[in-house]
């Protein structure tokens, strides 16, 4: 009990004496030590009154109020020391040694006491090099903070980099295609565990396919619930532990394990008020008893291939494979094969992947005798990598931008603090005349630099916290792990590396041109050096830099704007308008193999919703359009069952031949609708009406094609057509399908309607995701995802837009108050306004005119990066690259003319006296 | 800077902090944490930064209202590791007076009825 505490309390005290760096050092050396005991004894307090929370809250007042307290005691030190070195003592030795602040200090500490003073004396320019920079490290660090969380944490598992999933890739060299499954046989499974050497354990998971929906039932309504069926080992070879209860294994008695169950934390809470008396009860499961053994963490989660089809959908109760049910394993055993859908292994220490597959490539050529038609090789993927894979690209994507934000941040500081240089260049040149090293100079102006990058670090660390919920709550439903993201000391540290690099950064051509400082240039007059050439070239660089990544962000927002634009305008080749799709999935054990039985369901389902008012027409298919399947598929085509009105409904023609009829039962010849792009990849230029569709290395003749459909962007709107072959529900009725409606009006006012008309059919059929195919297809990965980065881009885009103005105004105001006096002297002698206005305007086109092509051009390397988010735009597009180059050059115009307007508004009178 | 030979009464106003420190100090001297926790719970449960308190501890030192004791009057306490830290007259005088600000100022909000009344006065 005490050992924790004090180790907390010492962690208090070193936290806290970090932050009291802040302080002027006499402050540390009398009350040092004691404030931070005091600091910890306080967080000891807090902790017991008020748990972890209460410590947080103590932890980040600390976190601004030592450095506020800090900033004031060195302001008043400050003071104190001017005060005293008023009265002239000898200073001229010292100014000589340290020519910067009055201080009696040398080093960082006098380098720092004289940066806070010089700041407060421009409160505003302080006030805006923040706001900037904190702009950009906080938007960086925001994203770092989900990066870390999705990309870079490993599991929270024990060992969890030697995890990795098995998955299979075949070619046909006889067709051409290629295939990925996730699928492994049962005897492959088998003789993996008894022969492979370099693997410590195998997990067999079932999460699709039939057996994975439970229904639970007995208390409240009926809830639906996806399962996952696993070898018992699971859970151990794994390595996870249940938060309460425990987990099985495959130790335990058989009987136990045809009827336990593991719950998610989410069910625990949700469904059974999170009261542990649930471990002591039986719950019904498909109307079968189960005993819950235990309860999985919070934190528990797995690669779950579902929540990548469907955001949010996740497993939340796992099942030993040996409760399914007797039928179906009965069945697997008769086709010879029962195939898991995932295998997951993990590897003995120090084996990498691709030693391990090539082992396991072995064991399966000897025991799956490789069917000679595909080349099939085994790959092995880490677990990690896998869950995150849909994650990479989009997160590359923002890094990218946020990247561009910060540089663009620094540039812009950049930029500022060179002019301040140039205002102060006298100060400057005088210190230089009395001795001061070039290198004290630069010290002068990074140490400035680096303060206020800090502090922006400080600030930006604290914004990210707001931030980062607010993406997750954006972006979290897309990005796997998103939820783990927190704001920890890795993100400080982070933010911290990020500030230096951007305190470095924007320093770095101010205190080079400090360093290059004339002081005779500098003393000959109070103004004169900062109208030297050399100053305004590098002011006129830096702002081209500006210009120049802004409009590569902004050319990068506005191919994503029009992505969205086409994608949008894209014809999927089926109609989703007042279309209402409805799952009606059956349970296997209401049919036990009697296909007939579901025919004839099928056969009154259809007939009682047609009979409605209000619906056009009816149709059951088994993949409803846009909803992308997962990757089992060996084919070459995918496969959908749909019945007899499908096409109609979905206003998807018929190019050839016919669609289904009446005609086409179960005792008739069995016949297929393939599509044209399967038409193309299988027949080439022949007529496929009349030919069979067979498998490849199938001997059977295969079904009878008599039709070729349209294409349609079924899977996905921003996908390709895939090759199809659509087969007859009534000749083949399955379990699950989903049924479509074509209503007159509005698809939801009928909702009701259809279920009273399927619960009058049968009234245990459970109803489930119930969605227009207008909803679906707007809800769908392709335009959620693309519709949120294009948000954060353009968001991007625009501060970057923003920030490159204020930096021309500063440039073109500047220009003119360097040369009040020339326009004093040219309104004068009757120049007109308008003349002089052009005449300073050129001061700040110079560096838009480089500044914009260099971005274009720059946009057209990059653009390659940004090419898998655009959909029917190049990312060379010459539009969208005009238009951008417009749009900067306009503002910046406009910003230059503005600021250019005002500055030479004033009285040829006032200018002259301006001297 | 010093102040010592002001009068208590010219001090006030008194910043808030201080005086909720000099408050802290009305019954008898206190160390370090002793304020701390004495001027959070008066300020309503306001986390006060330990180096700030410090800071103004050092500054009424300064002004002569407060003064570093050796803590004799709390012998069991481990003394070596505790600064304690008492009233001076002038800082009784100061925050005698300063009270007595605070209440004409109470006074006068309950007279605008601002405040209820009291039911105690």
């Amino acid at each position: 009990m005490s050992q924790p505490r004090r180790h907390g309390g010492g962690a208090a005290r070193l936290y806290y004496r970090l932050l009291l760096l802040t302080y002027p050092p006499e402050f540390r050396r009398e009350d040092g030590a004691d404030a931070a005991a005091l600091f910890a004894e306080a967080c000891r307090e807090s902790f017991r009154a008020g748990g972890v929370g209460q410590v947080l809250r103590r932890l980040l007042r600390a976190l601004v109020d030592v450095p506020r307290g800090g900033f004031e005691a060195r302001l008043s030190a400050g003071r104190e020391l001017a005060w005293r070195s008023a009265g002239l003592r000898r200073r001229t030795r010292a100014a000589r040694r340290a020519p910067g602040p009055p201080s009696t200090g040398r080093g960082l500490g006098s380098d720092l006491r004289f940066a806070i003073q010089s700041l407060r004396r421009r409160p505003a320019y302080a006030a805006t090099v923040l706001a900037v920079l904190t702009m950009g490290i906080g938007a960086t660090t925001t994203l770092f903070t989900i990066v870390d969380a999705v990309l870079l944490r490993p599991l929270d598992l024990p060992g969890s980099e030697s995890l990795v999933e098995v998955r299979i890739h075949g070619v046909n060299p006889e067709g051409g295609w290629e295939w990925s499954s996730s699928r492994v046989r049962a005897d492959v499974l088998d003789a993996w565990r008894q022969g492979a050497a370099p693997v410590e354990g195998f997990v067999a998971v079932n999460d699709s396919g039939l057996d994975n929906i439970f229904y639970l039932t007995g208390t409240d309504e009926p809830e639906r619930l996806r399962g996952a069926l696993v070898s018992s080992d699971f859970f151990r070879t794994l390595g996870a532990q249940a938060a309460l209860g425990r987990v099985f294994g495959p130790g335990d008695d058989p009987n136990l394990l045809r009827r336990a169950a593991v719950i998610s934390d989410g069910l625990f809470r949700r469904r059974f008020a999170g009261d542990p008396a649930v471990l002591r009860t039986a719950v019904l499961l498909n109307d079968e008893p189960f005993q819950v053994v235990g309860v999985m963490g919070p934190g528990f989660r797995i690669y779950d291939p579902a929540s990548r089809i469907i955001p949010g959908e996740k497993v939340e109760i796992w099942v030993p494979l040996e409760a399914l049910p007797e039928d179906a394993l009965r069945a697997a055993q008769m086709r010879g094969q029962t195939n898991y859908d995932t295998v997951i292994a993990r590897l003995r220490p120090g084996v990498d992947p691709a030693t391990a597959a090539a082992a396991l490539q072995a064991i399966r050529d000897r025991v799956a005798l490789p069917d000679p038609a595909q080349r099939e090789t085994v790959h092995l993927v880490r677990l990690r990598e896998r869950m995150v894979e849909t994650a990479r690209a989009p997160l590359a994507l923002l890094s990218g931008a946020v990247a561009l934000l910060l540089a663009l941040s620094c540039v812009n500081v950049a930029g500022v603090q060179l002019a301040r240089t140039a205002e102060r260049g006298s100060e400057l040149a005088l210190r230089v005349a009395l001795g001061a090293g070039r290198a004290r100079l630069v010290r002068l102006v990074v140490s400035e630099a680096l303060l206020l990058a800090l502090l922006a670090g400080g600030l930006a660390w604290i914004a990210a916290r707001a931030a980062v919920g607010l993406v997750v709550a954006l972006a979290g439903s897309t990005l796997p792990r998103a939820d783990e993201a927190v704001v920890d000391l890795r993100v400080l540290l982070f933010a911290f590396a990020v500030s230096a690099g951007s305190g470095a950064l924007s320093a770095l051509v101010p205190a080079w041109h400090a360093s290059a400082q004339d002081p005779a240039i500098g003393l000959g007059s109070g103004r004169a050096s900062s109208a030297s050439p050399r100053t305004r070239r590098l002011q006129s660089s830096v702002l081209a830099v500006q210009v120049a990544l802004a409009t590569l962000l902004l050319v990068g927002g506005a191919l994503l704007v029009r992505t969205m634009g086409a994608l949008h305008d894209v014809d999927p080749g089926i109609d989703p308008e007042d279309v209402v799709a409805l799952d009606l999935y059956r349970s296997r054990q209401r049919y036990r193999g009697d296909p007939a039985a579901i025919g004839r369901y099928q056969d009154q389902v259809l007939a009682a919703v047609h009979r409605l008012p209000g619906v056009q027409s009816a149709a059951l298919a088994t993949s409803p359009p846009f909803r992308p399947g997962r990757d089992f598929y060996q084919r070459e085509w995918r496969l959908r069952m749909v019945s007899t009105d499908y096409f109609r409904l979905l206003r998807q023609p018929i190019v050839r031949g016919r669609g289904f009829t009446a005609s086409d039962t179960v005792d008739g010849e069995p016949v297929v609708v393939i599509n044209e792009t399967l038409a193309r990849a299988r027949f080439g230029d022949e007529d496929p009406l009349g030919k069979r569709l067979r498998e490849v290395g199938d001997e059977r003749p295969g079904p009878l094609i008599v039709g070729v459909a349209a294409d349609a962007r079924h899977e996905s709107i921003d996908q390709e057509p895939l090759a199809a072959a659509y087969q007859s529900l009534e000749q083949s009725p399955v379990y699950r399908a989903t049924l479509l409606v074509r209503t007159a009006g509005d698809p939801a006012a009928l909702v009701a309607s259809l279920r009273t008309a399927i619960w009058g059919i049968d009234p245990e059929q459970p109803i489930e995701r119930v969605i227009t195919l207008q909803a679906q297809l707007q809800g769908s990965r392709a335009l959620v995802v693309r519709a949120l980065y294009m948000k954060l881009v353009g968001l991007f885009a625009l501060a970057a837009l923003a920030l490159t103005l204020t930096g021309i105004y500063g440039v073109v105001a500047r220009t003119v108050a360097q040369r009040t006096r020339e326009i004093g002297v040219r309104l004068a002698l009757g120049a007109t306004h308008a003349r002089v206005v052009r005449g300073t305007v050129w001061s700040g086109l110079a560096p838009i005119a480089a500044g914009i092509p260099a971005g274009v051009l720059a946009s057209l390397l990059g653009g390659r990066w940004l090419a898998s988010f655009l959909f029917g735009v190049p990312p060379h597009d010459p539009v969208t690259l005009l238009t951008v180059a417009g749009i900067v050059g306009g503002s910046c115009v406009v910003a230059a003319w503005a600021t250019a307007r005002r500055a030479t508004s004033v009285h040829p009178g006032e200018a002259l006296r301006a001297e | 800077m010093s102040a010592g030979e002001q009068r208590g009464e010219e001090m006030v106003p008194l910043q808030p902090r201080d005086y909720l420190i000099l408050f802290s100090l009305v019954d008898g001297e206190l160390h370090g944490h002793g304020i701390l926790k004495s001027v959070e719970s008066e300020a309503g449960g306001v986390v006060c930064d330990p180096a700030n308190l410090y800071r103004s501890l050092r500054k009424l030192e300064r002004q002569g209202l407060v003064v570093e004791t050796d803590g004799s009057s709390h012998p069991t306490d481990d003394r070596h590791r505790r600064r304690y830290y008492a009233l001076t007259a002038v800082g009784r005088e100061a925050i005698v007076a300063e009270a007595a600000r605070l209440v004409r100022l109470a006074d006068a909000a309950k007279a605008k009825k601002l405040v209820p009344a009291s039911e105690g006065t």
